[in-house]
């Protein structure tokens, strides 16, 4: 039987409310000259509609991935017609009737099986000789890189020492672009974990209050890792992988892939996305049903969908493969299907026992970004405009980074009476992310701030 | 003792500064035994033991380092023992679909489409179905909803109304907490009112004043009359048309005083409330005035005499009579000066005066085709401004009275019942669609700008139709007018026609803004059968940002 997606899961692959809009808008019978479901696979569907050309465009789509491809010109993927296409099928799968793949279809579909069937035996077909070969190159690769990071570490430890030097008050009003060709250097260093660091400076001393303590805690954070990168040899495996990683060096999801992995049941608690450079990245908190975390990354480039769909508040049976390194935060789906949801086992903790989490986390790996809190039977409360705490039943409270409206929300939500709250703790405040009250989950909209 | 409080502070201010003008201090041991203070004390030890020290600014960022790690993993929680929060009695009305609230949320997104009049409309459309259904908005939606109202509908009654009972008890509970998404947030006492408008800032004091009038206009008034020789030229303009509201006759004598002002702006304002008030000296002396100018004979077959003044005396000028008011009616100034004494007075004292009916004083004064234009525009205003039911009608059935031409004469068609305004437009339609130039076929439009946000079936049925008609012209005269307004149009029509909407569409695409505009009405009428539709399957989807097990 082809998969069938919700319509919610089809407007997700849109790349902008525009295009959703108008995908739903032609997703009606009356503007589509035909629409048909393969009758050899479970899978392929296919329509073709009338557009402004003469000839009507051809669309068709891969359920199983989703992928699709239309004859428009548009340079939104997935176009308008592909939306509307898979919303069709998602709405009124009785509209596609049983037919033999035409060409425009069969051929489409052929070539991604073959593409996919390539990156498969990308490795079989290689001789001993020539893996080898390949893992010697990778490990001259590797050593060069480290080699560009040391002389990038090198310079940024000669920039924080003159800034101790001269002061961080020297600093405050320098331009963005100030910190910004000092990030770029250690792009080219190849060290881009600490070229966002550096980049973040910038938006520190941008701030009117609070700027000294936020920019000595960032120096502190590059001051441990230049450290413990001149340490790196003498590191475990683990404290090494996590040096490397938030310095910029990323792991092979190839290899991980190939590593161990855990099939669990995962609640998806918050999602969120933002921008990084050209990036649009796709932060998704995952809960097991042991009270384990799991936090999976998604990007795209420009308008493109994201390569993995989570619905927040959803509930998955998901093969997970973790990143190694101390904590064991970030991890890779292997594979995923959707099963009823349950929230009986969803037990937050107080304020006391968060933090506490948080001291071990950070004794374990000290430039620890950012943990995720999930907080039980607590209140919002609202200090003065634009100061919002969560208070537990013990009478202690964290301060939340929230703006009004999504503090208010939190207050309308709990009507009074304690809820979950589910956030990311940066040290300082924790920015809510989502709320669960009487077995009901509720996304905070982080964007909408 | 050094606390760890003192240290830090030290160390950040020498991180400020930086070593090259302050030395960092060598740490001295209390005795504390804290891992912190062992740990500082590590760092300034390794600096003295080492063959080569390394430099203080190492020193500085170890320490700063050291110090950042503590202040993160030895975070306490803020103790809170007072807080105590109400509890919002549960709620017992159902929650609105997923669909509707999704729709609501499009109506109040800054970004939504459409101007001001297009959000209130669809608002007001998307509350009254919930009302009928008497389902309320997800208690997580409520702040926002309350915030639009804030943001959106300041001071429209009418929407605040409906938007409480759409937010369930989380309404009584959360405007206890924010008093500002009370209806009344800010209504403020009669002694608050009363030391903002003696101290307050401008704006401010205007503010008070208004409301001291609304709930208390004799002591506004005293207030005013007070403080009225210290105020400003520009804020006693500003101050005296607060009295606008509660205005009554005991206001005439200092507004009569108020006509002598010296600043132009005061005794505009002035006038502009005494002329508000029917039996007031200014009336009776623009009665005056305008009598002497023409005399009807009634007896003689209506003939008419005219007798213009040759000059304004100082009384006519106090009382804000302009040379200036016939610029853009293309009229001689002291045919000007008649048409602001006719604005002033209620017609029906002509008509009475005269014995005449309305549409046989019209006939009349019409006749002269010199004074036509003059009469026209001086009775419009006054009708509009004393709602004279009999000039209003006979106003309208005069064929040679255009109100679409002017200002006043929309606003009269703005003042007429909604039945008896599409009416009149239906009885103009079917000539309409006979003519074969534009200009008259574009009156319409003009027509529909003063209609009500609640047509008729039957009317939105008729102009659709005439909408349809002109789509299959071989050139469709819809004009400036239309494309401007034509979103405007589909949130007045009733959800009764849409099998009729479907149906505008051009037959050929000529130019990109009809189309536009074409489109911006058939998307409108279908965004508020959308919010209909959604509200008659409700519950269906539940929120995808909320989800129940």
């Amino acid at each position: 039987m082809s998969p069938i997606l919700t319509l919610e899961q089809i407007l997700a692959l849109a790349p902008d409310a525009s295009a959703a809009k108008a995908g739903k808008d032609l997703a009606a019978k009356s503007k589509w000259k035909s629409l048909a479901k393969a009758t050899d696979n479970d899978v392929a569907v296919w329509g073709e509609c009338q557009g402004s050309g003469s000839s009507p465009y051809q669309v068709r789509a891969d359920l199983s991935a989703p992928a699709f491809k239309c004859s428009c010109p548009s340079r939104k993927f997935p176009c308008k017609h592909s939306l509307a296409l898979g919303i069709l099928y998602a709405t009124n799968p009785d509209y596609f009737a049983g037919s033999q793949m035409p060409s425009w279809v069969s051929d489409w579909m052929q070539s991604r099986e073959t593409r996919r069937k390539r990156s498969e035996n990308q490795d079989s077909d290689k001789t001993p000789e020539q893996l080898e070969e390949a893992r010697q190159a990778k490990e001259k690769r590797q050593q060069d890189r480290l080699s560009r990071i040391q002389a990038g570490v090198g310079e940024l430890e000669l920039f924080t020492m003159d800034l101790m030097r001269q002061g961080i008050g020297s600093v405050k009003k320098e331009p963005y672009s100030y910190w910004q060709s000092r990030a770029a250097r250690l792009v080219d260093a190849q060290a881009p974990g600490l070229a966002r660091m550096v980049n973040d400076l910038a938006e520190v001393t941008g701030r009117a209050v609070g700027w000294e303590d936020a920019l000595i805690d960032k120096l502190a954070t590059i001051n441990l890792l230049n450290r413990a990168f001149h340490k790196i040899d003498s590191l475990s495996p683990d404290l090494r992988t996590d040096v490397l990683t938030a310095i910029g060096v990323n792991q092979s999801q190839e290899e991980l892939l190939a590593g161990p992995s855990e099939i669990d049941d995962w609640l998806v608690l918050a999602q969120y996305t933002y921008n990084e450079d050209k990036l649009r990245v796709q932060r998704n908190w995952l809960r097991s049903s042991n009270g384990k975390y799991a936090l999976v990354l998604s990007f795209a480039h420009g308008t493109a969908p994201f390569d993995i769909m989570f619905m927040p508040g959803n509930s998955y049976r998901a093969e997970l493969v973790f990143y190694k390194g101390t904590l064991k935060q970030r991890a890779l789906v292997k594979s995923k299907e959707t099963i009823a949801g349950n929230l009986d086992s969803l037990q937050g903790t107080t304020v006391a026992q968060a933090l506490d989490n948080y001291s071990l986390a950070l004794s374990a790996t000290p430039w620890l970004n950012t943990m995720p809190f999930f907080l039980g039977d607590v209140i919002p409360y609202r200090v003065r405009a634009g100061e919002w705490w969560l208070i537990d039943s013990e009478k202690e409270g964290l301060s939340l980074s929230a703006k009004e409206s999504v503090g208010w929300q939190l207050l309308s939500y709990c009507g009074g009476t304690p809820i979950s709250v589910f956030g990311e703790w940066d040290g300082t405040t924790l920015k809510p992310l989502a709320a669960v009250k009487d077995k009901r989950y509720l996304r905070l909209h982080f964007q909408e701030l | 003792m050094t606390t760890l409080k003192q240290i830090c502070d030290e160390l950040t201010e020498t991180a400020i500064l930086g070593t090259n003008r302050r030395p960092p201090t060598v740490l001295s041991n209390s005795g504390s035994g804290s891992l912190i203070e062992r740990t500082l004390l590590d760092i300034d030890q390794r600096k003295n033991v080492a063959s080569n020290d390394p430099p203080p600014e190492t020193a500085l960022l170890d320490k700063l380092t050291a110090l950042s790690l503590t202040r993160k993993s030895g975070q306490l929680p803020r103790r809170f023992e007072q807080v105590q929060l109400p509890v919002c009695p549960p709620e017992s009305k159902q929650e609105v679909g997923a669909k509707s609230l999704s729709l609501l949320k499009r109506i109040i997104e800054p970004e939504s489409k459409g101007g001001e009049a297009r959000r209130l409309k669809l608002l007001d459309d998307w509350l009254e179905a919930c009302l009928a259904l008497n389902l309320m908005v997800p208690a997580e939606f409520v702040p926002r909803l309350l915030e639009a109202l804030v943001s959106e509908a300041n001071g429209n009654r009418s929407l605040a109304d409906k938007i409480a009972p759409v937010c369930g008890n989380r309404f009584d509970w959360l405007a206890d907490l924010n008093p500002r998404w009370r209806g009344d947030a800010g209504q403020i006492n009669a002694r608050e009112i009363q030391e903002i408008f003696e101290t307050g800032e401008p704006a401010a004091r205007v503010l008070a004043l208004n409301q001291w009038r609304e709930k208390f206009p004799a002591e506004a008034l005293a207030a005013l009359a007070n403080s009225w020789s210290q105020e400003s030229g520009e804020s006693r303009a500003q101050l005296l048309k607060c009295l606008n509201a509660g205005l009554s006759d005991s206001d005439e004598p200092f507004l009569e005083e108020a006509l002598k002002d010296r600043r132009k702006e005061v005794r505009l304002a002035a006038a502009q409330l005494l002329a508000a008030i029917p039996q007031s000296r200014y009336i009776a002396r623009m009665i005056e005035r305008a009598a002497a100018c023409f005399t009807i004979r009634p007896e003689k077959n209506g003939d008419m005499s005219m007798s213009l003044p040759e000059s304004l005396d100082d009384q006519a000028v106090k009382d804000g009579i302009s040379d200036n008011i016939s610029v853009g009616f293309n009229l001689g100034k002291k045919a000007g000066w008649l048409v602001q004494f006719l604005s002033f007075v209620d017609p029906a004292i002509w008509l009475e005066k005269y014995k005449l009916t309305a549409a046989r004083f019209l006939e009349i004064v019409f006749s002269d085709a010199d004074w036509q234009r003059v009469f026209e525009i001086g009775l419009i205003s006054a009708t509009n401004r004393y709602r004279n039911n009999e000039m209003m009608a006979a106003l309208i059935s005069c064929e040679k009275v255009h109100l679409t031409e002017s200002q006043a004469g929309l606003a009269l068609l703005k003042l007429l019942p909604a039945s008896l305004l599409e009416a009149h437009i239906s009885g103009k339609l079917p000539a309409w669609s006979r003519e074969k130039g534009g200009a008259p076929r574009l009156d319409l439009w003009y027509y529909l700008e003063a209609t009500s946000f609640d047509w008729s079936e039957s009317f939105t049925r008729a102009i659709l139709a005439f909408i349809i008609k002109e789509c299959g012209q071989a050139v469709p005269v819809f004009g400036p007018t239309f494309t401007a307004n034509a979103g405007d149009y589909a949130l007045r029509m009733h959800l009764g026609a849409a099998d009729l909407i479907e149906q505008v569409a051009l037959n050929e695409a000529t130019d990109a803004i009809l189309p536009n505009a074409l489109e911006r009405l058939t998307d409108t009428y279908k965004m508020r059968l959308e919010i209909a539709e959604s509200f008659s399957n409700t519950s269906v989807q539940p929120d995808p940002n909320s989800k129940s097990y």
